[in-house]
């Protein structure tokens, strides 16, 4: 492995990662309260390795076989869900135990 | 560890990355051949570990600033942001 060539890799994805939609989402996920440091970190990390891995063997693949439109409208989904669902939370009165 | 509130912030996350830049950008290291797939990875694999590490550690830095309820509705509006923002996008693109 040449790490002169790995770290203009490094300190670009470093770099475009901060800050980014996936990163804000990891911090509201962490501000949410619901889950540990260590879940959290764990289940965000390997998503964007999953996706590395991903980016690495499949390469421009991806993009044909699922649109990138419908992935972003997937995310879209699911961020709405999530919000939705924090906001209730936050905003429902605490009787009703046993939910979430 | 719990899989089950684990799940909706590795689909989220899994899915919100798909197509995003740094994955792009990660294709076009490794579509310009000057790396193997391992420097790729691995390289890519530990900016985004490092960056995720940062918004952990920022993420719990807040909530012990701001009370629990405000960054809910806060973080609650943030992800009406992003959803709202993504299906934009996907919808127009």
């Amino acid at each position: 492995m040449d790490l002169a060539i790995m770290l203009p890799i490094f300190t670009s994805v470093f770099m475009a990662e901060l800050g980014d939609k996936t990163q804000v989402a990891t911090v509201c996920f962490m501000a949410g309260g619901d889950c540990s440091k260590t879940e959290v970190f764990w289940a965000s990390s390997l998503a964007l390795l999953l996706s590395t891995l991903l980016a690495v063997i499949f390469g421009a693949a991806i993009g044909k076989v699922i649109p990138p439109n419908l992935l972003r409208v997937g995310a879209g989904v699911v961020f709405l869900v999530m919000g939705i669902v924090f906001l209730r939370q936050a905003l429902k009165p605490a009787i009703t135990a046993g939910e979430g | 560890m719990r899989v089950k509130s684990m799940l909706p912030i590795f689909s989220s996350v899994f899915m919100a990355e798909l197509g995003d830049k740094t994955q792009l950008a990660t294709l076009l290291f490794m579509a310009g051949g000057a790396a193997t797939a391992m420097e790729v990875f691995l390289a890519a694999g530990a900016a985004l570990v490092l960056s995720t590490f940062l918004a952990v550690v920022f993420g719990a830095a807040i909530s012990r600033v701001i009370s629990p309820k405000t960054l809910k509705i806060l973080a609650g509006l943030a992800f009406l942001g992003l959803g709202a923002y993504y299906i934009f996008n996907g919808a127009l693109a």
